[in-house]
């Protein structure tokens, strides 16, 4: 009995250590695992993010590194996700916040971009059907008053007619 | 006298600047407004040795150990971004197939890939894929196959006489912003439109 106890307290330290272990790390794995998720919802996010801009009318040229961007970032996310399987949870976070990283960076400039087409957009929007306006009160004047255009352009005509003296010479 | 007359003129201008408005307002909104199209996503394979497994009873033997390199084109005229996935399955020549409304989900997947896709770009998606080992039960040969460096996948119960007449299944899915989910095919002017391709091959 005296030469167990020091076995048992042995044992008994082993088993409290190793289920501490057993406790924490699957915590650390799902710790893990939610910022992959995050940087797939970013990606969502990110995508959403650049359709948004497309449709208040910012332009492929713009929009290209863009997409760019977000590939590198999908690639990332799926490094990420690769190496959480293969058992590598800390290259795996260093994937996913590159992954959201540039996820991010990519929402702001896509919102960046869909106010600046917003605008734009508006902008062009008001001047045109303000010059539809303007053209057809141009329009309106210039039907309304032909007849005054017409014998305004005669009259400059005659002015710039040259005079012939030659009758004079007739009547005396 | 006069003032009837500018009276009768006023009213003249007014209704030739109203007509005139409504001439030039809708040319206008005419040249501004999108022209209609139709949206589709293309969908094609293609490798550089040259694939031969479009139709059936094709001459592509694919050894196994030996990595096959081919590449997807995937262009985009929908009008807007898409995020595409597309999904590696295995069949037989007995096994369903997708179809314009249904994928193959019975069948077994291999491997996806995905990718963002601007308007108006044509985006090539370089993939491998190898036969890693093949081994019978019964009278059928079946395949463990690896999908981008991913780990193999066998191809049970998708099994052939002989190793021949297997056939690779690519469908096309697109994510729908709505569900927050990949939806098979494409969004077209009232349901999803399927999209997929197959090559057959036989096993050495």
């Amino acid at each position: 009995m005296r030469t167990l106890r020091p076995r048992s307290l042995t044992l008994l330290v082993c088993l409290f250590l190793s289920s501490i272990f057993l406790i924490t790390s699957p915590h650390l794995v799902r710790a893990q695992s939610s910022e992959l998720i995050t940087a797939r919802q970013d990606l969502v996010q990110a995508f959403q993010a650049i359709q948004t801009a497309e449709q208040l009318g910012a332009s492929n040229a713009d929009l290209l590194p863009l997409t760019a961007q977000l590939n590198t970032a999908l690639q990332y996310e799926e490094a990420a996700d690769l190496s959480l399987r293969q058992g590598n949870v800390t290259l795996s976070v260093q994937y996913a916040v590159q992954s959201i990283n540039i996820s991010t960076q990519v929402s702001s400039q896509a919102q960046g971009l869909a106010s600046i087409a917003q605008t734009a957009t508006v902008y062009r929007t008001a001047l045109s059907y303000t010059l539809a306006i303007v053209l057809a009160l141009l329009s309106a004047l210039a039907i309304l008053e032909v007849n005054r255009i017409r014998q305004l352009l005669r009259r400059r005509r005659l002015l710039k007619a040259r005079i012939d003296y030659g009758g004079r010479e007739h009547a005396t | 006298m006069e003032v009837e007359n500018t009276q009768h003129r006023l009213a003249l201008f007014l209704v030739l600047f109203v007509s005139l408005t409504a001439i030039f307002s809708s040319v206008t909104f005419y040249a501004m407004s999108a022209k209609p199209s139709q949206s589709f996503i293309g969908f094609g394979l293609y490798s550089q040795r040259g694939l031969q497994g479009y139709i059936t009873n094709s001459n592509l033997t694919v050894p196994t150990g030996q990595t096959q390199n081919w590449t997807f084109a995937v262009t985009n005229r929908m009008n807007k971004a898409e995020f595409v996935m597309i999904i590696a399955r295995i069949g037989n020549s007995s096994t369903p197939t997708p179809n314009a409304t249904t994928p193959s989900t019975t069948l077994p997947e291999l491997g996806r890939t995905d990718r963002f896709i601007n308007d108006g770009e044509t985006s090539r998606i370089n993939f491998t894929w190898t036969i890693e080992s093949s081994y019978q039960t019964g009278q059928l040969t079946y395949l463990n196959i690896t999908f981008n460096a991913q780990p193999a996948v066998s191809s049970t119960p998708v099994g052939t006489m002989s190793g021949a007449n297997f056939r690779l299944i690519f469908e096309l899915w697109t994510f729908d912003p709505a569900s927050g989910s990949f939806q098979y095919g494409y969004p077209g002017q009232t349901s999803q439109v399927g999209n997929w391709l197959q090559v057959w091959f036989s096993a050495s």
